[in-house]
């Protein structure tokens, strides 16, 4: 295998599909020479954004769109890009409002984490709308020295 | 994704969690945890040590449960151990500020009963 061959899988907007993704995404990394934090950091980008999309692209209710999501794995010296493209929705996580910072227990409400652990997951976030199909890049940067 | 308890006292329980929170994972593991913090005699010490994935998910079941363990006047402190990936995701997420979060088990079972 040609480490600089970008690695591809389609799955389907479903929370079953998860783990195959994870999967995927580990073995790939792993022959790719990722290092196991950086990758891990994917794995949990790759987690909430496959579940944004379950849950808010409509995909899940809308099996016309095939491939439904489709995953890329580029990886160069020092750096890992995962690129998420989906028929659903548009919707742009570096733009969206992360939620407020509560102060106590009885005001936080458990829900709408997922954009900001992206975020502070990621070291570079892109994000295109393009020919109907959203395009999410997430990056994480390691030393090479 | 595993859930085990053990009732240290009368009055704490421990709740050790490990492998996978994510969406199978929290699903797995949904019931268990809530009946486990359903005591309204136990407060308890929720050990996420050997946790090695927390997604937003398994933080909304832990958040969940803490809220209606505090509605019920008890209280849910967490014990991370040296699990330093599951402690940045509580701390980048403000979940440490609302849900006491520690790194020694004593002074996590301290912090339930005080």
């Amino acid at each position: 295998m040609n480490k600089r061959t970008p690695a591809t899988l389609a799955v389907q907007a479903e929370a079953g599909e998860l783990r195959r993704a994870a999967a995927w995404l580990q073995a790939e990394a792993g022959a790719r020479g990722v290092p196991a934090a950086d990758g891990a950091r994917l794995d949990m980008c790759l987690h909430e954004a496959l579940a944004n999309i379950i849950d808010h692209s409509g995909l899940a209710v809308d099996a016309t769109v095939q491939p439904a999501v489709q995953l890329l794995l580029n990886v160069q010296p020092g750096a890992a890009t995962l690129t998420l493209v989906d028929g659903g929705r548009p919707f742009d996580p570096t733009l969206a409002a992360a939620p407020a910072r509560q102060a106590t227990l009885a005001e936080t409400l458990p829900g709408g984490l997922g954009v900001g652990m992206i975020r502070s997951h990621a070291d570079l976030l892109g994000y295109e709308y393009l020919e109907g199909r959203n395009r999410l890049a997430i990056s994480v940067l390691w030393s090479t020295k | 994704m595993t859930i085990e308890y053990t009732d240290v006292n009368d009055t704490l329980r421990r709740i050790a969690l490990s492998g996978r929170l994510d969406i199978a994972g929290t699903d797995a593991i949904a019931l268990q945890f809530s009946a486990m913090t359903s005591s309204a005699q136990r407060r308890a010490v929720v050990d996420l040590s050997a946790v090695d994935f927390l997604a937003s998910i398994g933080i909304r079941a832990i958040v969940a449960n803490a809220r209606a363990m505090q509605q019920r006047g008890s209280r849910m402190v967490l014990f991370v151990g040296d699990n330093a990936p599951v402690a940045k995701t509580l701390e980048m997420t403000g979940i440490d500020a609302v849900i006491p979060m520690f790194a020694d088990l004593v002074q996590a079972e301290e912090a339930a009963q005080a």
